[in-house]
């Protein structure tokens, strides 16, 4: 259908009105209309003054010489009417304008074409924003944004804690039944209910609390709050399941940038990279205020490059089968300042990706780059290299690399005042001159936590004992973790201990009592009083 | 943390109970700091003192709980009794009154600590030997009556004087790690009693 | 050293508040208009020795007196303490429980509420709006949207497809 054609269908629709775009003779045209209104429409009083207006302020899209609105008390019935290029042309209208109005006019124009027998019910619930049909008024403070902002600010302040995170057990538990019976100081009951959940927890998967946010059920309220609210909902983003993944498609839905403070992909296994790359395009994401970007044990997906800023903070992204060296190094390349990494079990990292990070990294608190396998890929050089450019470290993670005692002691040297976590199981090489020279020294003053299981060529026990014995003077909670071989070393050693110490202190008080010094003198003193005594008698 | 063997150290909390002004405040500072004030200033609430033994290697650190006698103050003796190793139940020899008055304290103490080892301590043996022959006789044969219901020691001291009081003390740590004293028992009227075998 | 000067608040119903310089200046507004109409404290003109005594008026017009007067009481009870200042939103600000006085002094009915929140807007009070938002949102919380625009009496300006499609664009959101 030709302009002409279409001006000519429009003409014959009185409802229309009808408004020349960038054209001046618009003024002209627009007179004419508003004649025509005032006979057509005499309650709307107030309409006549309105295509002036509306005149004005549509001067956009120069392309498109006339274009149509639509009186919004008509808009439910009148559309239906429209041919559909009619309507195509009031969509792509629509569609560049900025307002949230405009936003929703567009999407919604959809379903209405579809279903026409549901237009008619309800007309009360769907009165314009300016008439209100209840008695009782609103108070104006949710009307007032900067106001309705804050509200909805404090209704979802706890928000956060519904991003789905690893759960971190306070204790790991036991390794065998054995272990546990050791662990416990020989309680085979204890023993035995702390052995039967360890197994039971890992066969089952538990199903965690589902909350609905606060949040969502502010969306429906109104058009205004909906504005607010999906701006506070898209802080956060995290997604568990890959079904709600691809429900989600926010290139319809916005057409502004959204600003996500989190990121979190929570064990998705079927999605794939293409609707990853698709979601976080750099055209739909700003990352001004992204400072979390966990994809945790997501297998086959690596958080496309755009997500990466000098804003980000924390990276976690454990059992990666896709992550290697050159995907790390250009990731901390473009993201110099995190202060987290969780690398765990990303098993094509070698030394090469670790030094990498090491090289850019500065900031770091944390770093994680523990692993089942491959763990001789990781050695003393590219660690080295971590702590020595960053300072800050308080956790360390490098269970089952192949490290030696030599980097112990670069750690103990370098970090060793304010380290507090350090977590070295299954690092096969280390022996008797790491650890417990270090901490026979007096380094690791702050240690809490230190975790050495399987770390089958430690024999020596009482440097362990004796740290631990310091770090509870001190106040500090020391927690020791191992495994079943070594608990059995350690207990061994602490019973011997305890019976050296006991045995000798036995000694000494012996030795004193029988010292009779002391009673002798009490002795004279008593003697003395007697003698004071006699001497006033007599 | 150095090569040579640490220092081990061993803390006795021990408490002392009694009616008011039988002499528990002026024991432990007595033990403590080795000063005696005749004058009488009355424990309000608890009093804590600390003394070490060091004994080669190892340091025996008494920690001495005092309860104020009045009535007021009967609500914190679980603070001095709770944990204790030793009880010291103290009574004035002068006056015979401080003495059935044992009887209550140690029920009540009972209630909060079943495991301390109970002492039977009778002060101001200088006044002691000033009472007449059939008082004394009165007074040591219901304090020995006392020790054997509650299977305490009964020791017999004067702060004023220094008579046992280190003595006392000894015998606390000798109970308390169960080994043998050698020191010899005074058990006859008019003499400092010294009884603590079972 | 001249004695503080008593600011004297105009209502838009025309009442007056007489209350110290530092009772008024919890409002940020307020004090800025201070700071535009009196010289520094400590500075003294020697000229206008007279007017000295004479406090100052301040007319807030769109706040009515029996709002003003609990805002007042608000500001009074606070008008020695220093509100950290609050321009990071991290988590723990955020959820920080409401202060207790402040909970009590804003257990008034609904319309009085909202008009407390809307005049510490006007009047720059963060920390009383803060609170008092705090309020309506615990009042948000739990409640289902139907359930929401009851209790506020807000209009839904939604037609039941828009619903619809909202809930579908934003299945993601839901019980999460």
């Amino acid at each position: 259908m030709n302009q002409q054609q279409q001006q000519q269908q429009a003409l014959n629709n009185p409802k229309l009105r009808k408004i020349r775009v960038s054209n001046t003779n618009g003024f002209q045209q627009t007179q004419t209309q508003t004649q025509r209104q005032r006979k057509s429409s005499s309650d709307h009083t107030s309409d006549s003054h309105r295509p002036l207006k509306r005149a004005s302020s549509i001067s956009y899209r120069v392309n498109t010489p006339t274009s149509y609105i639509i009186n919004d008390n008509e808009r439910s019935s009148s559309f239906s009417s429209l041919s559909p290029s009619t309507k195509n042309m009031i969509l792509n209208r629509k569609k560049s304008s900025n307002n949230l109005a405009g936003k929703l006019k567009t999407k919604f124009i959809k379903p209405m074409f579809r279903s026409k027998s549901s237009l008619s019910i309800n007309d009360e619930k769907s009165p314009t924003t300016t008439t209100t049909t209840t008695i009782k008024k609103t108070s104006p403070i949710f009307e007032i944004p900067e106001i309705l902002n804050i509200i909805l600010r404090y209704v979802g302040h706890d928000d956060y804690k519904r991003i789905p995170i690893e759960s971190a057990p306070i204790r790991r538990p036991p390794m065998s039944y054995n272990h546990a019976v050791l662990i416990h100081d020989g309680n085979k009951q204890q023993a035995d209910q702390v052995w039967s959940r360890a197994v039971s927890n890992s066969s089952e998967h538990k199903p965690k609390e589902k909350h609905s946010s606060n949040l969502y059920n502010c969306l429906l309220v109104n058009k205004l709050w909906y504005r607010l609210t999906l701006e506070k909902l898209q802080e956060n983003i995290f997604f568990e399941s890959d079904e709600k993944l691809s429900k989600y498609n926010n290139n319809e839905n916005y057409s502004q940038r959204i600003k996500p403070n989190s990121i979190v992909m929570h064990k998705l296994k079927k999605t794939t990279q293409f609707q990853i790359d698709s979601i976080f395009n750099k055209s739909s994401i700003n990352t001004i205020n992204l400072k979390w970007l966990e994809f945790y044990i997501c297998p086959n997906l690596l958080p496309s490059f755009n997500l990466f800023s000098i804003n980000l903070e924390k990276l976690i992204i454990p059992g990666s089968k896709l992550l290697d060296d050159s995907n790390i190094s250009k990731i901390v390349q473009l993201s110099p300042n995190l202060k987290h990494i969780d690398i765990r079990a990303c098993e094509l990292i070698t030394d090469a990706g670790i030094y990498s990070i090491g090289d850019n990294c500065q900031k770091l608190e944390s770093f994680n780059c523990g692993r089942h396998l491959k763990g001789q890929l990781i050695s003393d050089i590219s660690i080295a290299k971590v702590i020595q450019n960053n300072l800050n470290l308080k956790t360390l993670g490098l269970a089952g690399c192949g490290i030696t005692d030599k980097i112990i002691w670069e750690i103990a040297v370098i970090l060793g005042d304010d380290l507090e976590r350090l977590s070295l199981n299954n690092c096969w090489k280390l022996g008797n001159s790491g650890l417990n020279l270090t901490l026979k020294n007096n380094y690791f003053k702050k240690l809490s936590v230190l975790e050495i299981r399987n770390c089958v060529n430690i024999t020596e026990m009482e440097s362990f004992v004796k740290f631990k014995k310091n770090q509870l003077q001190k106040g500090i909670l020391i927690l020791i973790e191992t495994c079943e071989l070594l608990e059995k070393r350690l207990k061994d050693f602490q019973i011997n201990h305890d019976l050296e110490i006991t045995s000798r202190i036995y000694r000494d008080v012996e030795d004193w009592l029988d010292d009779s010094l002391v009673d002798a003198v009490d002795d004279d003193n008593y003697n003395r009083f007697l003698r004071s005594r006699n001497v006033i008698a007599s | 943390m150095d090569s040579r063997p640490e220092k081990n150290t061993v803390t006795l909390k021990v408490g002392l109970i009694g009616d008011a002004q039988v002499g528990k405040t002026s024991l432990m500072v007595k033990y403590v700091e080795n000063c005696f004030d005749e004058i009488y200033t009355q424990t309000l609430g608890v009093n804590y003192m600390e003394r070490s033994i060091n004994i080669k290697s190892t340091e025996i650190t008494f920690s001495i709980w005092d309860l104020g006698g009045e009535a007021e103050f009967t609500n914190m003796l679980p603070l001095v009794a709770s944990d204790a190793v030793a009880v010291l139940f103290m009574f004035d020899l002068s006056r015979k009154s401080t003495l059935n008055s044992v009887k209550d304290w140690y029920r009540q103490t009972r209630g909060f600590n079943r495991t301390a080892i109970p002492f039977l301590v009778g002060t101001k043996y200088d006044l002691f030997v000033d009472l007449s022959d059939d008082e004394q006789e009165e007074i040591t044969r219901q304090a020995k009556k006392f020790a054997r219901a509650m299977n305490a020691p009964l020791i017999f001291c004067s702060t004023s004087a220094s008579i046992n009081i280190q003595k006392i003390f000894k015998i606390v740590i000798s109970k308390a790690f169960d080994l043998r004293l050698k020191i010899p028992e005074i058990g006859n009227v008019g003499e400092p009693i010294l009884l603590y075998q079972d | 050293m001249a004695v503080e000067r008593k600011i004297v608040i105009i209502t838009s119903d025309g009442e007056r508040f007489e209350v110290e310089r530092k009772v008024a200046e919890k409002s940020i507004l307020i004090k800025n208009m201070l700071k535009n109409l009196l010289p520094v404290e400590g500075e003294e003109d020697d000229d206008y020795d007279e007017d000295d005594d004479e406090p100052i008026e301040v007319p807030t017009q769109n706040v009515r007196s029996a709002v003003m007067k609990n805002i007042l009481h608000w500001c009074e009870h606070y008008k020695d303490h220093t509100f950290p200042d609050d321009e990071q939103d991290d988590d723990s600000k955020k959820s920080a429980p409401i202060d207790a006085w402040d909970k009590n002094f804003l257990n008034v009915d609904q319309e009085m509420l909202y008009e407390i929140i809307l005049a510490s807007n006007y009047l720059n009070i963060k920390p009383l709006l803060n609170s008092g938002c705090k309020v309506v949102a615990e009042m948000i919380r739990g409640k289902s949207p139907e359930e929401i625009r009851k209790t506020f009496n807000i209009v839904n300006d939604f037609t039941p497809e828009e619903e619809v499609a909202i809930r579908r664009e934003n299945e993601w959101a839901e019980d999460r």
